[in-house]
């Protein structure tokens, strides 16, 4: 009398309902997949686990100061740089800032150390109107609910520019008079991005920008001497090893990972055209979601030993000193237009990064799976 | 900066001339056009030919290949009757870091070895495939006929 528990029916109709989800939701998830291992495979990676493992540990609070003290630095640089060069001159008075963002993509059913592995940290970079100015490491984070997962968004404080002192931390998306209305998320760059590539090539530009545009007051008298030092001879010669081999002209300023060197504008302009390597053919790791930066911009003697590893062809002392030397030789114009020129490129990289919203969140979208199912049965 | 490198890449073959071809712009006011002689290599049935050739620089040079060109006919499983040639680096495999002279030397280098399993004229790459000294002798009657002062 008593019906079958399992009913073969409803087997059926089991096989045929997970194969049409399956069919619809396929490639999705495939796609979640591969997001995931690959996240899993960085997780070695040294700065990455540290900066992501900081932002779950109690103890690791300090972790996440420092790294909004980076962001501070950086926006510090981002408002110099648009007041002093135009970077990211965006027509309507409006500069970029950077905001850290952590976004924690796996449900509340992971542990916790898996948990960590499947968050992802990042920075926003925004248009905000170019009188605000930021100031330094706000210490709370707060947690705001977001669409489809939970968005861990670092505090950040900021005040108008005659406010001194008053530094008012300001939450989040909280409150909408603040300015906050104004701002819109333009790109977002991984961790590995922000800090392999966009801070130090911003950085570089500032302190580039202080160097030479201070010394070039007292060295512009000089510059003639300096001229006549500098040109004579077969410079040319010497230099052809320290010139990029793209443009043959600009000097190298970025390291790809396989230990090549090229100019800024020309690494910027290649990328878009393939991923390879222009004098090896070696592989360019991509600047997409989920994959480490392709280059790493030469910014200090560390920088480029960590890039170069053992496999250096070139002595790196040499290529610092060529551009201490190429620094001192220029006239002031020249050295505001170059600074100019790298301001924009800046801004072209920033713009290469994928907008925000183009960020896919595949837990999001399982979950969203996962309802329509519902709806369906 | 495409005229720059241009330019660069100008200087550089005045500097340091290759032995077996020589290039240079068309005229003074187009940077952007070249003519190039490449010598039939020594070691291939082109030998004692001289093969004349077009360049013409994109203006997004180097990050697009040049277009090059035989304007002299050539007996060759990858150069066509409309002088096309048919190599990797001038297409897919183009890289920013090579120059002018490079690309000149890779197709001295076709000359002596041809691609027949990529091959742009079938006809001549199965003569090459299947009757080698056949293409040998047409190679060089071509050579010959058209590529003698």
């Amino acid at each position: 009398m008593s019906a079958p528990i399992i009913n073969p029916v409803f087997i059926v109709y089991g096989v045929v309902l997970a194969r049409a989800v399956y069919d619809r939701h396929g490639a999705r998830l495939a796609a979640e997949y591969d997001a995931l291992s690959r996240r899993l495979s960085r997780f070695s990676r040294r700065q990455a686990s540290r900066m992501r493992g900081a932002l779950f540990d109690r103890r690791g609070e300090r972790a996440v100061e420092d790294a909004l003290r980076d962001l501070a630095d950086v926006n510090g640089a981002l408002a110099k740089m648009s007041r002093e060069l135009g970077l990211g001159d965006l027509g309507g008075n409006e500069r970029f800032r950077c905001q850290l963002v952590v976004r924690e993509r796996a449900p509340s059913w992971v542990p916790m150390f898996a948990r960590r592995a499947m968050c992802e940290c990042g920075v926003d970079i925004e248009r905000v109107p170019a009188s605000e100015v930021d100031v330094a490491v706000a210490s709370t984070s707060d947690r705001e609910q977001n669409r489809g997962g939970r968005w861990l968004r670092a505090a950040y404080g900021y005040v108008a520019q005659d406010g001194g002192a008053a530094v008012s931390s300001v939450s989040g998306a909280a409150d909408a008079d603040d300015g906050y209305e104004m701002v819109h998320v333009i790109r977002h760059a991984t961790f590995d991005e922000f800090y392999g590539s966009l801070k130090p090539l911003i950085q570089q530009l500032v302190v580039d920008f202080e160097a030479e545009l201070r010394g070039a007051h007292v060295g512009a008298q000089h510059s003639n001497d300096a001229e006549a030092v500098a040109a004579p001879g077969n410079l040319d010669e010497e230099d052809e090893d320290n010139i990029c081999s793209i443009c043959m002209d600009a000097r190298l300023r970025v390291v790809v990972n396989c230990g090549h060197a090229f100019c800024d504008e020309c690494h910027t302009r290649w990328l878009r055209v393939s991923m390879t390597c222009p004098v090896c053919r070696a592989a360019l790791p991509r600047e997409t979601p989920g994959e480490s930066d392709a280059s790493f911009a030469l910014v200090d003697y560390d920088d480029v030993r960590e890039v170069l590893g053992h496999g250096a062809r070139r002595n790196v002392h040499e290529i610092a000193h060529e551009w201490r030397q190429d620094i001192s030789s220029r006239t002031t114009e020249e050295i505001e237009s170059d600074l100019r020129h790298r301001a924009a490129l800046l801004a072209e990289r920033i713009g290469c990064l994928p907008p925000a919203a183009e960020r896919r969140d595949a837990f999001a979208s399982l979950v969203d799976a996962a309802r329509a199912v519902a709806a369906i049965s | 900066m495409a005229s720059k490198r241009i330019i660069k890449e100008l200087l550089d073959l005045q500097k340091d001339p290759p032995t077996s071809c020589s290039a240079g712009p068309r005229s003074d006011d187009d940077i952007f056009h070249w003519d190039a002689t490449i010598i039939g290599p020594s070691d291939s049935p082109y030998q004692g030919g001289l093969f004349f050739v077009a360049i013409h620089f994109p203006p997004d040079y180097p990050f697009k290949p040049p277009k090059v060109n035989f304007k002299t006919k050539v007996y060759h499983p990858n150069v066509n009757s409309q002088g096309s040639i048919c190599l990797d680096i001038l297409k897919e495999q183009w890289s920013p870091a090579l120059t002018i002279s490079k690309v000149l030397l890779s197709i001295c280098s076709l000359l002596t070895d041809p691609n027949p399993d990529d091959p742009l004229v079938p006809e001549i790459a199965h003569v090459y495939k299947t009757d080698r000294n056949r293409y040998n002798e047409l190679a060089k009657e071509w050579t010959r006929k058209y590529a003698t002062l």
